[in-house]
This record gives C-alpha cells, sequence and structure tokens, in this order.
C-alpha cells in the first residue's frame, strides 16, 4: 500500500511516498507559499504519477506541521511530537534517546522512552534563532545560498565572537564584520558557534541522552552540526532524512492505524 | 500620562472602547454558540460584561463600587461597609493594546489590561469610590504609580512575603486592621459586628455552594472554560446573587451528568480571566480535562475562613488569615506547601498531568516553574509549560504543543 505523508511545515511543504515495508518511494521538499494547500495537491499527483501508483494500491494521506488541519484530502492528523517520534523510531531502533528537531521556526526537544513512546518535550518560545529561518536570513545577509553555507570550509576560521542570537539584530553584528573586511568564513563560523551555545543551553535546560539526534533541515548543515557536538562535548547523530522525518511518521502514522504495520 | 495630542488621544479612547467591547462580544457569542451551552449560564456570561459597561452595572447594582486586585483583600469587609467588591483583574487584549504605550515591551498583560480601564473615557475603576490594591508582584506594588492616578486613589496593603512566622502574620493583621480604620474614615460609620459576620456569613455560604461545582467539576462533569466562566463572574457579582445562580445551575447539573474524555490535568500559574479563556477552550479541544486548579481567579479565587473567636479582633483576624494563608500566589518567598498540596489533589483525584501557564511578563509563576517542573516530573506526573499572553494568535502553537502533551500520557 503506497502511503502519503505531508508535513505542511512553518518554511517548507515536504511530502513523502512510501510503501508498507516504509521504504521512501519518492519525496520532495518546496518551500512554504500561501497556496500550500493547492500545492501539496500538486505535489501528491505528480509524486503517485512518478511512482507509477493507481487508487487501488493508494492508502491515503497523513498531515502533520502548522496546516496539518488545512489539507482536506487527509485520513489523519498527527501532532509534530508523534510525528517526528515515529519517524525517527522508524529509522532507530525503539531505545530511549533525544530528538532535536531543529524546524524552520522552532527548536523541539523530544525525550523517547524504551519501547518508542514520547517521554517529555519541551519547545522553544517565539524566538526563531538557529531555525531555518534565522539561518535563510544570515544567507541574505552573507549573500551566500542556504545549501552553500553548509559547504563552506570554516576550519581554521579565527575566533570572532557574535554574541546576538536575534534575527534581526544579527545582522549589524554581520555588517559591523563585514565592514571591517573579516572573511565570511570566520562569521559563518562565529554565527555556528553562537547558535550552537544557544541550542546547547536550550538542550541542557530540558535533558540529554546518550543517544541524541538532531533532526529537520537545519541538521543538514554539517558546520552548524559540528558546533553542537562541540558545545555539548559529545557526538550527535543525524537522522537519515532529516527533513522528511515528520512527514515519513506521519505515514508511518497512517500504516499503523490502518493496521498496514504494527 | 497622556503621550499624544488631547483630540488624538479622544480618538484612541473611542477606538479601544469598540475594539474593547467588540472582543467581549465575540467571547460571548462563541459562549453562547457552544453546543453544551445551557441558559443556566447566560447570566454569568452577562454579569462577566458588565466589565465593559459600567452604565449597565450602576443600573444593576446600586451600590457603590470598592474594587481591589489579587486576592489577599478581604471582600467581606468591603461588603459589610456597604459597598459593592469587584475585583479589577482584567483579561483584554484590547485594554492591553491601549496601555502598552506606558510599559515596557514584555510586561504583565493582566497589568496592561488592568492599566489600560484607566484610559478610557470611562470605566468601572473610574467610577469606584475607592481602589484597593495588594502588593503581590512587583508590577502590582508599582500599578498605582504607572496608573497615574491622583495621589491617595489607591489604597494599598502591604503584604508580607512570608507566611509562616508569626511576626508575619501580625503585621498583615495590622494592615487589615488598618483597611478598616481607612474604611470607617472613609464611610463615617464604625464597623458593625453583626453586619460583618452577615457578611462573612453570605460569602462562607455563597461558597459552600461553588464547592458543589467544584465537586462536578472533580467527577469529570464541568469543562473547563465553564468552570472557569462561573468562578470568573464571582470577582464582580453581587455575591448572593452569584450563589442564587449556582444553585439554579446545579438544578440543571446532575451529579456525574456529562462526563467529559480525555486525560484528567491539572492547571497552575498565571490567572485566566474572561474574555481571555483562551487557554482552557484549547486544553479541551486537545482533548484533555482540567479536573483542579489552583488559579486565583478560578479554584482560590476565595477561601472560607474558620472563626472561632467571634469578636471584632477574631473576625478581622479570620478575614487576614483567610486571604493571605491559602492564597496562591507564588510570589511568597515559601511555596513548598502549595506544591504538595497540588501533588496531594492530584493523587487523590487521579490527575494524570499538570499544565502550567505562564502569561509572558508574569515573572513570579514563570521563576517557579522550573522548580514545579522538577517537583511535578519527580512525582511520576507530565509537565508542560504553556507560555502565552491574551493575543488570539498563538492558537495553533499551543495546540500543536497541548496534543502531544496529551499523547504523552
Amino acid at each position: 500500500m503506497i502511503t502519503a505523508g505531508i508535513d505542511l511545515g512553518s518554511a517548507a511543504v515536504k511530502i513523502v511516498l512510501v510503501d508498507e515495508k516504509l521504504n521512501l518511494l519518492w519525496s520532495k521538499v518546496v518551500p512554504t507559499s500561501p497556496e500550500s494547500v493547492v500545492l501539496s495537491w500538486k505535489l501528491l499527483s505528480e509524486g503517485l504519477e512518478k511512482i507509477g501508483a493507481d487508487k487501488s494500491s493508494f492508502l491515503g494521506v497523513a498531515t502533520t506541521g502548522y496546516g496539518r488541519n488545512s489539507f482536506g484530502g487527509r485520513q489523519i492528523v498527527v501532532d509534530e511530537i508523534t510525528a517526528i517520534s515515529s519517524g525517527i523510531n522508524h529509522f532507530t531502533d525503539r531505545k530511549k534517546k533525544l530528538i532535536v528537531n531543529i524546524g524552520g521556526q522552532d527548536i523541539k526537544c523530544i525525550k523517547i522512552e524504551g519501547g518508542g513512546k514520547v517521554a517529555d518535550f519541551k519547545m522553544n518560545d517565539k524566538c526563531a534563532a538557529g531555525t531555518g529561518r534565522f539561518f535563510e536570513k544570515i544567507s541574505a545577509i552573507l549573500n551566500i545560498p542556504v545549501n552553500e553555507l553548509n559547504a563552506l570550509d570554516t576550519r581554521g576560521a579565527i575566533p570572532i565572537e557574535i554574541n546576538s542570537t536575534c534575527a534581526v539584530f544579527v545582522e549589524s553584528e554581520i555588517l559591523s564584520f563585514l565592514y571591517k573586511n573579516i572573511d565570511k568564513k570566520d562569521i559563518v563560523a562565529a554565527i555556528n558557534r553562537s547558535i550552537a551555545r544557544r541550542i546547547g543551553d536550550f538542550i541542557r535546560s530540558f535533558s540529554i541522552e546518550e543517544e541524541t539526534y538532531l533532526d529537520g533541515g537545519v541538521a543538514l548543515n554539517r558546520n552548524l552540526v559540528e558546533a553542537i557536538q562541540e558545545e555539548l562535548m559529545m557526538d550527535v547523530r543525524i537522522a537519515a532524512h532529516p527533513q522528511l522525518t515528520a512527514a515519513i511518521g506521519a505515514a508511518v502514522s497512517l500504516l499503523t492505524s490502518e493496521g498496514a504495520i504494527s | 500620562m497622556l503621550k499624544l495630542p488631547e483630540r488624538l488621544f479622544k480618538q484612541a479612547q473611542k477606538k479601544y472602547l469598540n475594539e474593547i467591547q467588540s472582543e467581549y462580544e465575540s467571547e460571548r457569542l462563541a459562549l453562547r454558540s457552544r453546543d453544551d451551552f445551557l441558559p443556566e449560564l447566560e447570566h454569568f456570561i452577562e454579569t462577566l460584561s458588565l466589565y465593559t459597561y459600567p452604565e449597565r452595572f450602576t443600573q444593576r447594582f446600586s451600590r457603590p463600587i470598592a474594587g481591589f486586585y489579587c486576592v489577599p483583600v478581604p471582600p467581606e469587609l468591603l461588603d459589610a461597609f456597604g459597598y459593592h467588591p469587584v475585583r479589577f483583574c482584567r483579561g483584554s487584549a484590547s485594554l492591553q493594546k491601549i496601555s502598552s504605550f506606558n510599559l515596557p515591551a514584555l510586561s504583565c498583560p493582566l497589568i496592561k489590561s488592568c492599566l489600560g480601564s484607566f484610559y478610557l473615557e470611562e470605566s468601572l475603576e473610574k467610577k469606584a469610590k475607592l481602589l484597593i490594591i495588594s502588593h503581590t508582584c512587583d508590577w502590582m506594588v508599582r500599578f498605582p504609580e504607572i496608573s497615574s492616578q491622583t495621589p491617595g486613589r489607591f489604597y494599598t496593603l502591604d503584604l508580607p512575603h512570608i507566611k509562616e512566622t508569626e511576626r508575619s502574620r501580625k503585621r498583615w493583621q495590622e494592615e487589615i486592621f488598618a483597611l478598616k480604620r481607612h474604611l470607617e474614615s472613609l464611610s463615617g460609620q464604625r464597623l458593625s459586628r453583626k453586619k460583618l459576620s452577615d457578611s462573612i456569613l453570605k460569602y462562607t455560604n455563597a461558597w459552600k455552594l461553588f464547592n458543589q461545582v467544584i465537586d462536578l467539576r472533580r467527577k469529570g462533569s464541568i469543562p473547563g472554560v465553564w468552570f472557569t466562566l462561573i468562578a470568573n463572574s464571582f470577582m464582580i457579582d453581587d455575591v448572593d446573587c452569584w450563589a442564587r445562580q449556582i444553585e439554579l445551575f446545579l438544578k440543571k447539573y446532575p451529579d456525574g451528568a456529562r462526563k467529559q474524555a480525555g486525560p484528567r490535568v491539572f492547571l497552575s500559574g498565571s490567572p485566566l480571566v474572561f474574555p481571555n479563556l483562551k487557554l482552557a477552550g484549547l486544553i479541551e479541544e486537545a482533548g484533555m480535562y482540567i479536573a483542579a486548579d489552583n488559579l486565583c481567579t478560578s479554584e482560590k479565587l476565595y477561601n472560607t475562613l474558620s472563626c472561632d473567636d467571634l469578636s471584632d479582633y477574631g473576625l478581622l483576624k479570620a478575614l487576614a488569615e483567610g486571604c493571605q494563608l491559602p492564597c496562591s500566589c507564588p510570589t511568597f518567598s515559601v511555596n513548598e506547601t502549595r506544591i504538595e498540596n497540588t501533588l496531594a489533589l492530584m493523587k487523590d483525584f487521579d490527575i494524570q498531568g499538570l499544565i502550567h501557564c505562564v502569561l509572558k511578563g508574569c515573572h513570579p509563576f514563570d521563576i517557579e516553574s522550573f522548580v514545579l517542573e522538577k517537583k511535578i516530573k519527580e512525582s511520576g506526573y507530565r509537565f508542560i509549560k504553556i507560555e502565552t499572553d491574551y493575543s488570539r494568535e498563538d492558537k495553533e502553537v499551543i495546540l500543536t504543543r497541548l496534543e502531544a502533551f496529551k499523547q504523552t500520557f
């Protein structure tokens, strides 16, 4: 049975198609827009066509993310915490672990107890520091595409300090460095350290587990991940498809509720 | 206070008054359109809307208003002097807008909302003969100053922040005795012991009836929104009238009726005040049931008195103790007993988790949340802190958290 999971997030819409063995058959990520629901329908048709699925083999759609209730064609709605947990559980064992999901506009820490159940969680409050939107802003100021922030070689960067983690005020700090002709890679390294400190404080205020996963699109930023590891003084794992975890988790929830998997 | 030219300020007053009235009106409509609305609830909705219609208030109630803020002010004493006690703690998002230019951005929404009423051309606060403020949090301490009222408009009660010592209790009794003297000089009459004991009796009887509503809540019968509404209206209604309406309501709400589904939760933290019943509604929407709370605008907005000594001194001492010792405000320096009481209640009434509401800028409840979280989790219960204000825009974000919280049970 083909199942669709759609994560209508604050920064991007993520859609996946999986089968009952939970193989990822197709996926797509597009920026969130005012027409995200219409877009989701189009993407769904595109994906089903791409993998050649027919109506009889299509189980349905599960939605998650901030726009989860707006997609009319859904079978079930799954809250993001449950979806992310199901997604991570699907790719890993069901042991005790901590998931740190860095989304488009917020950060979620989710503690999973043995057996895969959510034991506790914490979300940051109305601050976009370190989230996807924050790095979009940084990329615009530095005139470096977001995906290249990840590729930038920040090894050997000179240790400058950026103290502001506010998405707006950080701009003036960055500009002051640019006017002093500080290399962009040094600035990016400083931003990563600053954000890693903030994320580290947030995680420590919750709970750290031996097995800690970073999830969400920002987890694709290798430089930030290294800064977080340094801040936490431990290795962190990266989810298999960090941007798609919630969408996959939503699909897993639908398959489970329909009895297709246990 | 005026940072705008007079003409613009008048325009702003008119604009905000319309906004405030439509905010109250839309909440009234939303409540009436609920599937579980009962005609017996209409009185409570109507009474709470009197906050925005001072003229209607004076048409319904004839006694002069004695307004006060926070729990540690004994309404029985005001009632005994012939005043209509009204608690002016407000929950309006529109009211806070009108005062926001005079306060830091991250100020407590309740304070902003309370302050906003003073900026309107007409308000109940402006009609009040007397305004009493109790020094609970720092915001309340500064309230008379920031409200820019004429000196002496507020009578302040200096609340000691330690409950446990005899010295502090005596100091607080002195404050209540001084309030009595102030009321005597204001009204030109001495306190009548009979009037005070009659008043205490009235309040005690009303609260006894309300305890039956609390019992229904413990049994799982009353949605959090209705419970909060009924409790909130105690702050403005005539106590006898409120008690009669509770009786009518109880007749329509037989024991054990309308069992509510979902995990049972305890609600603590910053006060929920009409027309902002957002959090209670969202908890319901997420599929959970508020079985108890310790909010100062709900279950803990009043405490019945225990009084063996029926002399003037004994009655006043009982009033002082009644509004200080059981007070659920976290501004007191030791809060262990309160947290222990919360845990005992959770155990006794099969409550599975605690939702701690913090209004942004309400520092006492925010600071307390860390200790509370630790103790609640150590005792094996689920805990979530929800940070919000009076705006409606964060509904979806809060709902996401509450839905996920429910999954953890």
